[in-house]
């Protein structure tokens, strides 16, 4: 069917990038640092030396998610979510997704960036 | 029953140290380079395709787990199952660079910490969808009670009791503390990631006067660290949770000092041209006291329907100074 091949497609492609990153930051880290920025300007010594503690941050969180073309049966029960005495008093990030429904999607993406001197 | 399930697991570590001294004879300056390096990888790749489960007139399932995990360390991973066609799949990653000291000591400093965990599962696919039938009074039930109390670290725990669906957890946590030099270089990287699919020619569920529920008492509180949770009871749902985090920590002690944090965690889910009927049945989906006075991250996804797909995921990365 095509839409499970795109299914697989996407998830080949999303395999390779994920195998490529790891593989080229890798690469990036065992070669030569003046080769690799000889086309730019280079930042003079005293800015350097004022650069200590300096960081640098690439933080990414995503989700991508397809549902698509599920049948559900005619009087198909949908139920009861519930929470309680729950969720308190914490530090950090939580998430909860609660479903007795049907062709639902629930995505959730944190990204957090701390820099602290 | 016609079976197939071809799972993959890989886990891979590595992690070396390098002193080098070029100060030269009777120097009294700092020494030459510190230089660690640690990696770990963990892979799971699975595909359940082509099966037919039948299930029928006051059959029961359940998964449970109670008084467990409590006031542990380290990491958890934990797998339960009692539906049909089902596939679970937990990848941890981690590495750490620990110097010596905070002091200048080598002339140069060289921490490096990359992970990657990663997950990739299919139910369903080219071989042929997956069939599963409750019919006239069964039940299915996953739960969990005063577990996981006050436990510190990554506690990554996946329960099933429905049919054709899919639960997969990563994290990657990447960590680099104390490295020695004049100049100092820090590198942490941790990327996690979950692929999946519920899809291919179709899963079939067919419910009738069936009970699906997934419920969690008493459970998480005081944690502290990554906890993942997976709770599934409905048919052709997609669970996944991915964490990545990176850290540096610095002392300010270097001349010339930087530090570097990538985190990245992602889900790619797909769930299409499933079939689900659950006729004069019922689903439910609770929590009760549980994940009271936590600390850190806490993915949870619950899910008693049908065709459904949750996903979380959560990147930190922090450069701190000691």
């Amino acid at each position: 069917m095509q839409n499970e091949d795109d299914a697989m497609k996407i998830a080949t492609i999303a395999t390779a990038a994920l195998l490529c990153a790891a593989a080229s930051a890798q690469t990036v880290h065992a070669s030569d640092p003046a080769a690799l920025f000889e086309r730019l300007t280079p930042v003079g010594q005293g800015e350097l030396a004022g650069s200590s503690g300096r960081a640098g941050f690439d933080q990414d969180a995503a989700n991508l998610a397809n549902v698509h073309g599920n049948l559900v049966g005619a009087n198909s029960v949908t139920g009861s979510n519930s929470i309680s005495g729950s969720l308190s008093g914490n530090a950090g990030v939580t998430t909860v997704f609660q479903n007795t429904g049907n062709n639902s999607v629930f995505q959730s993406a944190t990204s957090i960036t701390i820099n602290m001197r | 029953m016609r079976a197939l399930l071809l799972a993959g697991v890989g886990v891979f570590a590595l992690g070396g140290a390098a002193f080098a001294n070029d100060t030269g004879g009777g120097s009294t300056g700092p020494r030459g380079y510190m230089d660690h390096y640690a990696a770990a990888l963990g892979v799971n790749i699975g595909q359940v395709a082509g099966n037919r489960s039948s299930t029928g007139w006051g059959q029961a399932a359940s998964v449970g787990m109670t008084g467990s995990f409590q006031v542990r360390s380290g990491v958890m991973n934990v797998n339960q199952n009692a539906g049909a066609n089902a596939m679970q799949q937990n990848a941890v990653a981690i590495a750490y660079v620990e110097g010596c000291n905070c002091e200048v000591g080598f002339r140069r400093g060289d921490g490096d910490a990359n992970t990657v965990a990663v997950n990739a599962g299919a139910v369903g696919g080219r071989r042929g969808g997956n069939e599963s039938d409750n019919i006239f009074g069964t039940s299915a039930d996953a739960g969990m009670n005063d577990s996981f109390g006050s436990s510190v670290g990554i506690a990554q725990v996946n329960q099933n009791a429905g049919a054709n669906s899919l639960q997969q957890n990563a994290t990657a946590v990447a960590y680099v503390d104390r490295l020695s030099g004049e100049r100092q270089t820090r590198d942490a990287w941790a990327i996690s990631a979950n692929i999946g699919t519920v899809t291919g020619s179709g899963n079939d569920s067919n419910d009738y006067r069936h009970a699906a529920t997934a419920n969690i008492a008493a459970s998480f509180g005081s944690f502290t660290g990554v906890a993942n949770v997976n709770q599934n009871a409905g048919a052709n749902s997609l669970q996944q949770n991915s964490a990545a985090l990176s850290a540096v920590e610095f002392c300010n002690c270097a001349t010339r000092d930087l530090s570097t944090t990538i985190a990245a965690a992602g889900n790619v889910g797909s769930v299409t041209y499933n079939r689900a009927d659950a006729d004069f049945g019922s689903a439910r989906a609770g929590m009760t006291g549980s994940f009271n006075g936590g600390t850190g991250i806490a993915q949870v996804n619950q899910n008693a329907g049908a065709n459904s797909l949750m996903q979380n995921s959560v990147a930190v990365g922090a450069v701190y100074n000691r």
